[in-house]
């Protein structure tokens, strides 16, 4: 230690003068717009390179999605991409009667094999459906969106969904803005869900991808169902394999009028603009989304936690534990102790976790904690990988013996100082790269705190005391109210 | 009610020829009934007594509620009781229009409480609601449902809610029948959902006691959300809290539009009637129920359970031990396997894992193995009471012992022919009650097979060898796909 | 910039005009100003002992980033040695140098927020720093301590390697990770450096001697490239890097030679991995292509956006959105820097439509080998790569690793910037010349991950097939 201070005092005797941003300059920079119909931009001007990438968030998740439709929210995600009444067709008029006619006949074959009909019914029925989507399919352009954006220089264009939010992104030369404007508020006000019939095929695949054939992906999807008893966030958000195969046309609108109101949209631009120049683009082309109804609110709540619950998979070849703790919604007063605490506790290679478990005694290979916050509830989470010849349930004990000492052994300054130089670059991180920052001004400016306070977390973080993460320690990691997942290695 | 089972349960002894061609007489007796808008009857003449019990069961249950809905279907139920267009009123004109002003002042109230209005706000419009629901309640004949029954005899008024049914029971002096024509036909056709707030903070009352106030009802209520992942099987039937405090009159109405349907309601009729009178009272009655479209089926199925889950808990005021493995629907070919399985290892004092746990080992002071099946899926389910010596993870390691014990010591012959005399027995008991034999036939003649069920599964059992019950055995009784609830004594 | 025909509906737009924005059918925008994009300019400096260094001020954030290359990468590693160089790498940012070791080390980096990585590539491994501004003078040098003077602590070596040890018992969890691990044997070599893994017998030949040993013949400035991105100036970087890396001398030992990349490639043909269970294929074909430097490199480019990497490839279009037969099938002609890259196409779908897919990506292959591409493919690529192109500087850091790639393995360092001449005047003719000379259906290695018995028949039909223990590989 002492080398170290020496060698720290001889290096910082050469400063180094920079000319660079405070937050309160950062801050300054963002112009914020709102429309009549309520929907909201934020703006950050950055002229490095003739770039601008922009994220549109809409407040609409797998969170919103009920019984039966779960899926639908990332259904309706996939099918923004097929177009609009303008993009994506030829003649959109003769092709809203041939997908009226294709969704009669594919409801005829679905109620006759569900009502288990004869196969040589089905096998017609069948037929005509594929005859409607033929001719459907004849007034499409394919890909229409995909090719305007990447035509004319679009990168990282996709789209997201979470329990919360369904974002859509893509990055542009700047002087292509306008073509972002006249597409996004296009397909916000006007989409088609054609080509539905073969994407539910898309995502079904993605399904298997992401979860069905891969053991992580199940356990995952079994290990967040048992966090919760209540709320739909115990929901797999790409949805249950049975709900997707079913989503329907109606559906998919049905979500799209509810959700996608332009009061619950917010833009983050951030690049090459002006937005003086932009303003008047922005008002003429997203002001004609229509204003609709505040869409209803989530009701469930989770229920208090009465015990413990687990599940143990036996899967693959690769333990993992998991031990779960729901605590706070996002803007909740305990949300940054907890924050802190989880970095101490386990945010990289300096935390009490990884230094117990991991090289005193050696029992993990890894170990981290985190704290995400979602608009509804949070939870507070230890992830950990056993080392050879240690079994999941042994490194669980193991990893709440480390957070029981927590009380013994209350969080010092010096820990709560390197959890604050972390949020710290964390701001600057978000500010670093275009995309990063219009996505992260898009969904700061959902949260129930506001976007402005992305700036307040590293103040609000020093008024933090060790005795503040004490506190929190104590009331939300409650072993008894904890959440489990073992990945047990399989036999053979 | 008691009296009068116990009144016919023996009488039926002495009338009843326990031999194996009841059943096929009891089928023969059976009076089916259709009407045009689909509603079926089933009348089953007894003349011992002069009562008939009657059961209607509508195919809806808590299977059918959605997401931030939860206790709908049971709420109903409870509301089914407040009375028609006719019944409960003093003038149903008036009142209409009282209770649209106190469904707005309600809503006015809550939306104010959700926006988080000032306080005093709050207090102005909640007075304003309790002042409205004070006017509306004027007009109300508090119980003159209930009391039109009992004033005519009737006893075992009731009602009561499953995932895949809800049920209506009564039993009258058989002079009466023509009254509960009038009275459940009105109520299938003019329900006034009146009282409704009130309502609700009684079944919230009926929450808290049977599950937020009682660990048994919480620890089953954990148990069951930890079995499924996707199926509606896994929320409570009462609903989530959160849920149950928002039901309002349109999801109520929406509901019983939507389910109650004539095609999904059968009632079963039982007892001093004589069937060729009472058709043609049937049919004046219920006839003009008007038809309705089919409601939606259920979409979600749940997936293959891909390892073990668990929950834990420890406020018990003795310790108990569930364990579940996921099985087959209601008339699935290997329903009654796993049926005459269940009986075989765990029903009664000589079944096998009693013998074994409580009478040699002394591990539990209590055992037992049902085989539960609904709609859309069933389980084998086990329950004990571990001794004080042991834990409840011992003696469910001694039970998955025992059950890895049954290839090497197979079923035999004696002890499934023994499964099959009690369930024989357990049937006639049905069978001779008038109310029991009414709740058989009208919740089967909505189930998968048809009220033929209840005979020709007992048929069906006795083709069975002791080989097919191993096989189903070997093939469900996984311990890596289980799920476990384990309840301790709470420790201070 | 693709025109389409306008039709009714852009008459109802233009009627919404509002104010005096007039709004315009995106397919009729007009962005014919484009100006030549020149990215941020980078200069280049030698330390006084030879390092070559790449500078991009950029003043908006206090942050900077530091790279540091050292070419002594896994190639240097004999096969029965595997994850020598990765560990090396690994140990240096974890374990510190031998003055201020694992904890003090660490806590000086966390505690000032600051994140030192390490990324071993096959030729070079690559640390890079990322901290902010103020803390340079004090974090730079302990990085560069670690990096020159490696402490290689031995508690660190144990957890590193079990580390390894738990990946390595997961390399056959899931159908994904089981193809993809193969499939870049079968093209490079079970022993390539760049497809080959650490396992328990290797791990147990790495020891801190050996590791000492490593370290002392292959870190030496003449292996050295540096670059520095960010909130700095110019001259203070310059002092900073000459004190703690300048007076680094070159050892007198001879590095360890660098081994071939290529081992052995498989013969064409089909490679079936049975995995029962599966409920979805994993399809991993091809074959090697050619070095960046190769005159077809621009067509390779073009090529690849129009037949697997964008949203308007066949890929995309067939495979996905026509026959919505997987999620995310894609495929791409790279160009290796300093050996072969490949020709490569990856599909997942379900097991019941294995076949169907096979022959669908043989069919879209066989239709650009014979037919080329067309004019809408060529024009729609070119404008998507050219206008594209500004993107891939969109961060000085970026910048700033482009030069420091190119330099390394001798490329002119604007070898990128140079590319948008050359795409410009490939025409259908190229394209067409390009497929039909590249693409050798019959060399492509097939490999297919899934659970035969459900598949839509058998994959016999499709040629002869030879059955992989995933354990053997």
């Amino acid at each position: 230690m002492k080398q170290l201070a020496r060698f720290l005092f001889f290096t910082l005797l050469l400063p180094l003068i920079t000319g660079a941003s405070t937050y309160a300059e950062l801050e300054e920079r963002v112009v914020e717009h709102e429309l009549e119909n309520g929907m909201r931009f934020l703006i950050f001007e950055r002229h490095d390179a003739p770039l601008v990438s922009m994220v549109i968030s809409v407040k609409a998740g797998a969170a919103n999605e009920v019984t039966n439709k779960t899926g639908v929210a990332h259904f309706l995600e996939h099918l923004a991409f097929k177009g609009t009444k303008n993009l994506g067709t030829t003649d959109y008029d003769a092709e809203k009667d041939a997908l009226a006619e294709l969704d009669k006949t594919f409801e005829a074959w679905f109620q006759a094999s569900q009502a288990g009909a004869e196969s040589a019914v089905l096998d017609r029925l069948y037929a005509d459906f594929i005859e409607k989507q033929d001719e459907a399919f004849s007034y499409i352009v394919e890909g229409e969106i995909g090719k305007l954006y990447e035509g004319n220089g679009g990168t990282s264009v996709n789209a997201a969904t979470s329990y919360d939010y369904t974002t859509y992104q893509v990055t542009l030369p700047s002087n292509r803005f306008k073509l972002w404007c006249a597409v996004e508020s296009d397909r916000m006000a006007n989409p088609v869900f054609r080509e539905l019939y073969r994407e539910r095929n898309v995502i079904l695949e993605e399904r298997r991808k992401g979860t069905d054939n891969s053991p992580t992906g199940l356990f995952w999807e079994e290990f967040n169902c048992a966090a919760y008893k209540a709320h739909p966030y115990g929901r797999p958000i790409i949805g249950h394999y049975s709900d997707m195969e079913n989503l329907s046309r109606e559906t998919v609108r049905d979500f799209y009028e509810t959700f996608y109101v332009p009061q619950h949209m917010t833009a983050g631009i951030a690049g090459d603009v002006n937005a003086e120049e932009i303003i008047p683009l922005l008002d003429a082309y997203f002001g004609r989304i229509q204003t609709k109804p505040d869409p209803p609110e989530i009701i469930t709540t989770e229920p208090e936690q009465p015990g413990i619950r687990r599940v143990e998979v036996k899967l693959a070849k690769t333990p993992i534990t998991v031990v779960k703790f729901l605590t706070v919604p996002r803007a909740h007063p305990d949300e940054i102790p907890l924050d802190l605490l989880a970095t101490i506790l386990g945010g990289g290679q300096t935390s009490r976790l990884h230094r117990a478990l991991v090289e005193k005694r050696k029992l993990a290979t890894y170990v981290s904690a985190y704290h995400p916050t979602r608009r509804h509830g949070g939870y507070f989470q230890v992830y950990a990988r056993p080392v050879e010849g240690v079994t999941p349930g042994e490194l669980e004990v193991a990893v709440l013996e480390e957070l029981r000492k927590i009380k013994d052994n209350p969080v010092n300054t010096s820990e709560l100082e390197a959890a604050r130089a972390r949020i710290q670059i964390g701001i600057f991180d978000a500010f670093s790269n275009n995309l990063r920052l219009a996505r992260n001004l898009a969904l700061a400016d959902q949260q129930p705190d506001g976007w402005r306070n992305t700036f307040r977390r590293l103040e609000q973080a020093s008024l933090i005391t060790p005795d503040d993460l004490t506190d929190v320690a104590g009331r939300y990691l409650d072993f008894d109210k904890r959440t489990v997942g073992l990945m047990e290695v399989t036999d053979d | 009610m008691n009296k009068i089972i116990k009144g016919i349960l023996l009488t039926a002894v002495l009338v009843l020829p326990v031999g194996a061609d009841v059943s096929s007489e009891m089928v023969n007796r059976v009076v089916e009934h259709e009407l045009e808008n689909g509603m079926r009857f089933l009348i089953f003449e007894r003349h011992d007594a002069p009562l008939v019990s009657m059961v209607i069961a509508v195919r809806a249950g808590s299977v059918n509620e959605v997401t931030n809905k939860t206790g709908l279907a049971h709420f109903l139920e409870h509301l089914a009781f407040k009375g028609t267009e006719t019944i409960g009123t003093t003038n149903y004109r008036k009142e209409r229009k009282k209770l649209e002003d106190l469904d707005a002042a309600f809503q006015a109230y809550y939306n104010a409480v959700e926006s988080g209005a000032g306080d005093s706000t709050v207090r102005v419009l909640h007075d304003e609601f309790k002042e409205k629901q004070a006017v509306a309640s004027e007009y109300v004949v508090q119980g003159e449902f209930s009391n039109i029954y009992e004033r005519n005899g009737g006893v075992g008024l009731n009602a009561s809610t499953s995932y895949d049914y809800t049920r209506y029971y009564i039993t009258l002096p058989s002079n009466r029948f023509e009254l509960w024509c009038a009275m459940e036909s009105d109520r299938l056709t003019n329900p006034v959902f009146r009282e409704l707030y009130s309502e609700r903070d009684v079944i919230l009352e009926e929450r808290r006691m049977r599950t937020d106030n009682s660990p048994a009802g919480l620890f089953y209520e954990e148990f069951n959300s930890v079995s499924y992942k996707a199926h509606p099987y896994g929320e409570p039937i009462i609903g989530h809290f959160s849920d149950m405090k928002n039901l309002a009159r349109s999801d109520v109405r929406d509901f019983y539009r939507t389910y109650y349907v004539p095609q999904n309601i059968t009632a079963a009729i039982v007892g001093d009637v004589e069937a060729e009178k009472i058709i043609p009272v049937i049919d004046e009655y219920f006839s003009p129920i008007p038809a309705k479209p089919e409601p939606p089926e259920l979409i979600t199925v749940e997936p293959p359970q891909p390892g073990i889950r668990r929950v834990k808990m420890d406020i018990g005021r003795r310790p108990m031990l569930y364990m579940l493995f996921p099985t087959v629907p209601e008339g699935h070919p290997d329903e009654i396997a796993l049926d005459l399985l269940a009986s075989v290892i765990g029903q009664g004092q000589t079944s096998r894992l009693y013998r074994k746990l409580v009478e040699d080992e002394k591990l539990a002071t209590y055992i037992y193995a049902s085989h539960g099946t609904r709609l859309y899926s069933g389980f084998l389910f086990f329950g004990a009471g571990p001794t004080e010596q042991t834990t409840p993870e011992e003696l469910e390691q001694a039970i998955l012992d025992e059950l890895q014990t049954l290839p090497e010591n197979p079923i035999t012959r004696t002890e499934l022919d023994a499964a099959l005399a009690r369930w024989e027995v357990s049937l006639y008991d049905y069978i001779s009650s008038n109310y029991y034999m009414a709740y058989l036939l009208a919740t089967s003649d909505q189930g998968n097979e048809g009220w033929q069920y209840i005979f020709t599964s007992i048929r069906e059992a006795k083709k069975i060898t002791p080989e097919e019950v191993m096989e189903t055995a070997d093939k469900y009784i996984n311990p890596d796909t289980r799920s476990v609830g384990i309840m301790e004594v709470e420790n201070d | 910039m693709i025109k389409k025909v306008s039709i009714t509906f852009f008459l109802t737009l233009l009627t919404l005009s509002a104010g005096k924005v007039k709004l315009e059918d995106p397919r009729e925008m007009d962005f014919s100003d484009d100006t030549p994009f020149i990215p941020q300019e980078v200069e280049q400096e030698t330390l006084s002992n030879g390092i070559t260094v790449f500078l991009a001020e950029n003043h908006e954030l206090p942050l900077v980033d530091v790279f540091i290359a050292v070419r002594a990468g896994e190639v240097r590693v004999p096969a029965a040695e595997a994850g020598f160089a990765e560990i090396l790498a690994y140990i240096i940012v974890e374990g510190g140098s031998n003055k201020i070791k694992t904890r003090a080390f660490r806590d000086s980096l966390e505690n000032l927020g600051a994140t030192f990585r390490a990324e071993p590539g096959s030729k070079y491994t690559d640390f890079s720093l990322h901290i902010l501004s103020k803390h340079l003078p004090a974090l730079l040098p302990l990085a560069v301590e670690a990096i020159r003077f490696p402490g290689l602590p031995q508690e660190q070596l144990e957890i590193n390697k079990k580390q390894y040890l738990s990946s390595y018992q997961g390399r056959n969890n899931d159908p994904y990770s089981v193809a993809s691990r193969i499939y870049w044997k079968l093209i490079y070599g079970r022993d390539s450096p760049a497809a080959r893994e650490v396992t328990p017998s290797s791990l147990n030949k790495i020891t801190e001697e050996s590791l000492g040993d490593f370290h002392s013949a292959n870190y030496r400035p003449s292996h050295v490239i540096v670059g520095v991105s960010g909130d700095f100036r110019k001259a203070e970087i310059l002092e900073l890097l000459e004190t703690c890396l300048g007076n680094w001398e070159e050892p007198s030992v001879n590095p360890d030679p660098e081994l071939d990349m290529i081992t052995e490639t498989a013969e064409p043909g089909i490679y079936l991995v049975n995995w029962p269970g599966a409920v979805q294929t994993n399809i991993w074909m091809g074959y090697l292509s050619f070095k960046r430097d190769d005159e077809r490199y621009p067509n390779a480019l073009l090529f690849t956006e129009i037949y697997g990497a964008s949203r308007f490839s066949r890929m995309r279009l067939v495979v996905r959105e026509k026959h919505g037969l997987a999620y995310s099938p894609y495929g791409w002609v790279s160009g290796g820097l300093t050996v072969p890259g490949t020709f490569s196409t990856v599909v997942g779908t379900k097991s019941s439509t294995t076949l169907k897919a096979l022959n669908l990506l043989n069919v879209i292959i066989e239709d650009l080998r014979t037919q080329g591409v067309t004019e809408e493919d060529l024009t729609i690529a070119k404008e998507s790569w050219l206008s594209a192109f500004p993107a891939h500087y969109s961060q000085t850091t970026k910048v700033i690793k482009d030069r420091m790639l190119y330099y390394r393995y001798s490329y002119p360092v604007n070898f990128w910037d140079m590319l948008p001449e050359k795409i410009k005047p490939l025409t259908q003719a190229d394209m067409g010349g390009f497929a039909s000379g590249f693409l050798e259906p019959s060399q492509l290695r097939i490999l297919v991950v899934g659970d035969t018995s459900s598949f839509d028949g058998s994959i016999a039909e499709f040629g002869a097939f030879k059955v992989l223990d995933p354990s053997e590989y």
